[in-house]
């Protein structure tokens, strides 16, 4: 909410491409910058320091939490920056398809990210106790402090690879660019996307149409709430009913709501765990 | 409706324990790609056929900020909570 809102103020007024562009890059570099570094301290081994701080555990969880409200707020920041910059260099007649690859991609993004984490942590197990009988047995071995460099490397060459990718694809002008679903003049040509209909149109028709257009936005807003809804209580009773009725891990039950695709291939969810669900459905 | 699906179509289909799982696992990755693209098309019709010219509040920046406030603050906050209280 806090990053949507420092969006608003950013996107007033005349239409700037270059302004807003080097907004975002220098503001998005400061954070990642920020970011990994107070990761990094809070992630840093305090076992090994002569004089470690008075609550280790307490200061480390509060440093983490911070991070990711930072990071919410950065990323609320960019969905809706570049929402609105997209949005503003396609047609009417395409809003529809950019709007449903841009969903398509942001959820490929989603379930790859708890994929990305449990491959970068099966490689340390990997690499740091080969011969280790069991995966909790090889990460008991593990360094904290090679699990911290490995996560904050990772994190520092994702955040580089959008940098590069948002600096080097974005124009940096308000002429726009030929995008694949039609070449549009840029921003600026086309202020008024509601224009695009009948030419000539009388008082009755023009209420009507505007009464259809503020109830399509209308209906949009509460389409959004409603799905947002759905997909929130879904992950999070989903999640519950994974923990509580056959004591899934954690770590599995990430990967398993954020990558449902991916659940086929863990046998061992769908062994015998000593069920509780009469017990919920008890509750129920 | 995450109940819904977990007991009454598992029960109705003899489905127990890991079979339920799966059946509610099969369900999430049905029912997610659905809402989503849902809500992608609602969007797109909504920037590119909602959009009033000269007006503050049906403007394409309300809707795109408007929209992220809504299923951020609202939805997401609000959803969690009263779902695990309905358990």
């Amino acid at each position: 909410m806090v990053g949507v809102l420092m969006a608003y103020p950013l996107t007033q007024g005349r239409w700037n491409q270059r302004c807003l562009k080097n907004v975002l890059t220098r503001g998005c570099s400061a954070v990642f910058v920020v970011t990994l570094f107070v990761l990094a301290v809070a992630c840093y081994d305090s076992r090994r320091d002569p004089q470690p701080p008075v609550n280790p555990h307490v200061i480390r969880l509060t440093a983490i939490l911070s991070c990711q409200f930072i990071a919410g707020a950065s990323q609320g920041l960019v969905v809706a920056c570049t929402r609105l910059m997209l949005n503003r260099v396609t047609p009417p007649k395409s809003q529809v398809t950019m709007a449903i690859i841009t969903v398509v991609l942001a959820c490929t993004g989603t379930g790859l990210g708890p994929m990305l984490s449990n491959g970068v942590r099966q490689g340390l197990v990997w690499a740091s106790a080969p011969a280790a009988p069991d995966e909790l047995t090889a990460l008991g071995s593990t360094s904290p402090g090679a699990v911290n460099s490995v996560s904050l490397a990772v994190l520092a060459f994702l955040s580089a690879l959008w940098l590069a990718a948002f600096a080097l694809v974005t124009p940096g002008t308000n002429d726009g660019v030929p995008i694949p679903l039609g070449s549009v003049r840029g921003p600026s040509s086309q202020p008024q996307l509601g224009e695009a209909f009948l030419p000539v149109e009388t008082d009755a028709e023009a209420a009507q149409k505007e009464a259809l257009q503020k109830k399509l936005f209308v209906t949009y807003l509460t389409v959004q709430t409603e799905r947002a809804w759905l997909v929130s209580g879904l992950e999070v009773v989903t999640a519950m009913v994974m923990e509580e009725e056959f004591e899934i891990s954690h770590r599995e039950i990430g990967l398993a709501v954020w990558g449902p695709a991916s659940s086929s291939r863990r046998r061992s969810w769908f062994s015998a765990r000593s069920p509780r669900r009469s017990q919920i459905h008890r509750r129920c | 409706m995450c109940l819904f699906i977990f007991h009454f179509p598992a029960d109705a289909l003899h489905l127990r324990d890991t079979a339920s799982l799966a059946f509610l696992l099969a369900a999430d990755t049905l029912i997610y790609p659905a809402a989503m693209t849902l809500g992608g098309m609602l969007q797109g019709l909504a920037l590119g056929y909602a959009i009033i010219p000269r007006s503050r509040v049906y403007s394409s920046s309300v809707a795109v900020i408007g929209g992220e406030m809504l299923v951020s603050g609202v939805g997401r906050f609000l959803s969690m909570p009263r779902s695990r209280a309905c358990l």
